[in-house]
């Protein structure tokens, strides 16, 4: 109930007022009546032995009960504002709830984050112009809240915005004891809330569905065929059929109906092999969807293109062979004697062999020969199997290194060379180098064992591995997934460019830049040397989630969302209304039996 | 003269009485019984105090009604009827009248009748006793609201050797009053008042007494073997006279 508050004061004056004015009800007397009776005979007799002090208490009695009844109605329509201990101000602590979930769209247009500040601000109108308020949201866009001013507060309040990217939680000034502490939420992804805080409530159930995952890549085992990932879940409380469609460049489409369960999750490969290079959009669609930015995600397909490598090699028949068999690949083989520079080349695979120069471009090296730009050799060493790999990095996706076995292979001395650039991407027993990657400038990655004196050759995995040093060392990086909020980029001085040529604004951190971002998107990070996709995505299966709320006991697929019990919340006022009307109803009953008067 | 019983003849009976047909059959002497009606004189009180004056039909109007018919009655009963209007003494007497021809003036005594003055049987049966009356019946139509009390009214007749009927006229508005909130109760013959707050409970209370006060009355009556008859003034004269006399046996 939007009752407004009134200071303490002002709230003791109203009920002294009512009471009061109750109690002159009760004390006003009309004019008494002269009745002419035949004999005072029979009244004398009756007054002398009525009982007049009972009459009194009786009298007494209903007054009370009317003075209580007044005092509670003035209670519950215009409740108290209590000061803070010890002080005249009065003070109070709203923290709403701004994470994702927020956005959902209710059954009357509105969203819930709407909803949430039509009730803060009813709160903060309810109270005294001195009122002090601490205003903070769950997702801390407030970075450093404080009491102030309610003017301040609704001023604050309307700077606010669903958030996205952290854990929401909720915070509360250090000293917060006796004071009022109000938490607006749907109570869906919000932390543990305060015992001495009191909860409202702006849930609602809806239907909802989203994506909570996409990806789009290459078929390991063919490279020529690509897929797109998608995962979809069903939040509503109901069957839903979930339209799907996957857009690339050029208007090239593919879509499908998808039924799904009531909060169920269904996973879907698609084959966007027709697809060329470029962003992929997938986008779902479901009548009376409640949350819009899990309704779309974005990926980059890599770009096809004939790239133009050089092997130089004395030969090896294999390696040259693995190379021709990679799609997109132009091979030029090159003696090692006839090897005169890069120029012409997209990327160069030295076997056995090294030039005296680094390369200008990416180079892949199977044993090289000494050279000043890479790590010295400094003895052979034989036997050795690799014991520990970085699996993450993009050179070694999809593929296992387990049973790797090395006959022969150089023993570089890593500790020698201690670049930032340079790192060591697999190693054997005691931390032997392996495969080293070199990552500023052109990129070079250096195998300290060539193809025939191991078994790598051999591995199911080889021809991925080329195929992912193939696209790696070009430095055309796979596009950077990233949730929605802020994000964080590794690129220094950066512009930040949406799909839509729109410049977001981004801030210098050290060692790159941050951004933020509200709604799923592709944005291109750019600086003087660097170029950055970064894919913008929710995929967050507890945010399309958003019935399930602990102010709730709605389940999906438990029943429909319309309709749902949600559990009774006894406000202060409609205690003292309740209160009010039970003593009505006595003071009625006692009236009845002649026990008021 | 009504015949009513035989009887054997003594010595010293009057051989007026004697039935000489039954002597001449039968050989014996038998006596003729006959009952005489005496002359009975009935006085008739009717409560002319301002507490009769009250409720509507008032109490005033309906005694003087109920002692037209009672003396009525009477006259063509051949009994001596006196007709005395009292308050707080004697306010009027209609000398003993016999005769049904006599009706008219009985009805002009009661019409001239005005409600004045407070209320006690005791002065008015003094004063109207005091000088020698036949013994007969009294008939006393009245509230009996009587402070000085009503026992030693009554005595007072008794003490006279009449019998008594008491007619205790009451009102509705008189057993159930109407009445809320505060009130200013004045005494209609003395003018006295107090104040109150009528409460549910003391309507109540009222009720109780007005008819504990009645039961009084009417308990004293019975004592002494004296008719007593409770009416409202709601109460048809005719269902009166015809019925509730009747079972008190003031007619036949």
């Amino acid at each position: 109930m939007n009752a407004p508050a009134l200071p303490l004061y002002l709230w003791v004056l109203a009920l002294v007022v009512a009471v009061g004015v109750v109690a002159a009800l009760y004390w006003l007397k009309p004019p008494a009546r002269t009745v002419v009776v035949p004999s005072s005979l029979v009244w004398d007799r009756v007054l002398r032995e009525s009982h007049p002090r009972a009459e009194r208490l009786r009298w007494w009695l209903s007054l009370l009960l009317a003075a209580l009844i007044a005092a509670a109605m003035v209670s519950a329509l215009v409740p108290p504002h209590a000061p803070v201990a010890g002080g005249t101000v009065a003070r109070l602590i709203v923290v709403l709830d701004d994470s994702p979930t927020m956005a959902t769209r209710t059954t009357d247009g509105a969203t819930r984050w709407e909803h949430a500040l039509a009730k803060a601000r009813a709160l903060m109108a309810q109270r005294a112009a001195g009122t002090q308020i601490w205003l903070a949201d769950s997702m801390r866009r407030v970075v450093t809240p404080g009491f102030q001013g309610r003017d301040d507060a609704l001023a604050q309040l309307e700077r606010l915005q669903v958030s996205y990217g952290l854990p929401p939680t909720v915070p509360l000034p250090e000293h917060n004891a006796g004071v009022e502490t109000v938490v607006i939420t749907d109570g869906v992804s919000i932390g543990p809330v305060p015992a001495q805080a009191r909860v409202e409530s702006v849930f609602e159930p809806v239907e909802n569905a989203g994506i909570t995952a996409f990806e789009v890549r290459a078929l390991p085992a063919n490279p020529d065929r690509r897929l797109a990932s998608v995962e979809l879940v069903n939040a509503s409380g109901i069957e839903k059929r979930i339209e799907l469609a996957i857009v690339g460049v050029g208007g090239k489409r593919v879509s499908k109906v998808v039924p799904i369960a009531a909060g169920g999750m269904r996973n879907e490969m698609i084959d966007i092999s027709h697809f060329d290079g470029g962003p992929v959009r997938a986008s779902i669609a479901m009548p009376g969807d409640g949350l819009a930015s899990d309704d779309v995600a974005y990926s980059i397909l890599p770009v096809r293109r004939v790239m133009r490598v050089a092997l130089v090699t004395g030969g090896n028949p294999f390696l040259e062979k693995s190379l021709h068999a990679q799609p997109g690949v132009s091979m030029t083989v090159i003696a090692p004697a006839r090897y005169v520079d890069d120029r012409g080349y997209d990327a160069v695979v030295f076997d056995r062999f090294a030039p005296r120069a680094r390369p200008h471009v990416p180079a892949l090296l199977f044993r090289p020969s000494r050279a000043d730009w890479l790590p010295p050799p400094r003895k052979e060493i034989t036997n050795v199997s690799a014991s520990a790999w970085n699996a993450a990095h993009p050179l070694l996706e999809n593929i296992s290194l387990l049973d790797l076995n090395v006959d022969r292979a150089d023993f570089v001395d890593w500790k020698d060379r201690p670049k930032a650039s340079e790192s060591v991407l697999a190693s054997g027993p005691g931390g032997v180098p392996l495969i080293i990657v070199h990552e500023d400038g052109p990129r070079w990655v250096s195998f300290s064992f060539a193809l025939e004196a191991s078994n790598f050759a051999l591995h199911a995995g080889f021809p991925i591995f080329l195929d992912n040093a193939l696209s790696w060392m070009p430095g055309e990086q796979a596009v950077m997934a990233r949730g929605l909020g802020l994000i964080e980029v590794p690129v220094s001085g950066a512009r930040v460019v949406s799909a839509d040529g729109k410049e977001l604004p981004s801030q210098a951190i050290p060692g790159g830049s941050v951004f933020e971002v509200d709604a799923p998107g592709l944005f291109t990070v750019v600086s003087a040397h660097q170029r950055l996709r970064v894919a913008a995505n929710l995929l967050d299966r507890r945010t399309t989630s958003v019935n399930k709320s602990a102010l709730a006991r709605f389940e999906p697929g438990a029943q429909g969302p319309i309709g749902v019990n949600r559990p009774i919340v006894f406000d202060t006022w409609f205690a003292l209304l309740l209160g009010a009307t039970l003593l009505l109803l006595f003071e009625w009953w006692s009236w009845n039996r002649q026990m008021t008067v | 003269m009504i015949f009513t019983d035989y009887r054997p003849y003594s010595p010293g009976d009057d051989t007026r009485n004697l039935d000489w047909g039954t002597y001449l059959r039968l050989d014996r002497l038998v006596l003729r019984l006959f009952e005489e009606e005496a002359d009975l004189p009935v006085y008739v009180f009717v409560d002319v105090s301002r507490s009769m004056d009250f409720g509507t039909p008032s109490k005033f109007d309906f005694a003087r009604k109920f002692a037209a018919a009672i003396a009525y009655v009477a006259l063509i009963n051949h009994d001596r009827v006196s007709l005395v209007a009292f308050s707080d003494g004697v306010i009027a007497e209609m000398p003993a009248r016999r005769g049904k021809s006599q009706a008219w003036r009985l009805l002009h005594f009661l019409e001239r009748l005005q409600a004045s003055g407070g209320t006690s049987l005791q002065t008015a049966f003094r004063s109207f006793f005091g000088a020698r009356r036949t013994r007969g019946l009294a008939v006393v139509i009245s509230d009996f609201l009587d402070r000085e009390g009503f026992e030693r009214s009554f005595q007072l007749i008794r003490e006279y050797r009449h019998d008594v009927f008491a007619v205790h006229v009451t009102s509705p508005e008189e057993v159930e009053p109407v009445l809320a909130d505060e009130v200013i109760l004045v005494d209609s013959e003395r003018g006295d008042s107090a104040q109150t707050r009528v409460t549910p409970d003391l309507i109540k209370a009222y009720r109780e007494t007005f008819l504990h006060y009645c039961a009084e009355i009417e308990g004293f009556c019975r004592s002494h073997g004296w008719g007593y008859l409770r009416t409202s003034t709601q109460t048809p004269l005719e269902e009166l006279m015809l019925k509730a006399l009747r079972d008190e046996g003031l007619l036949r």
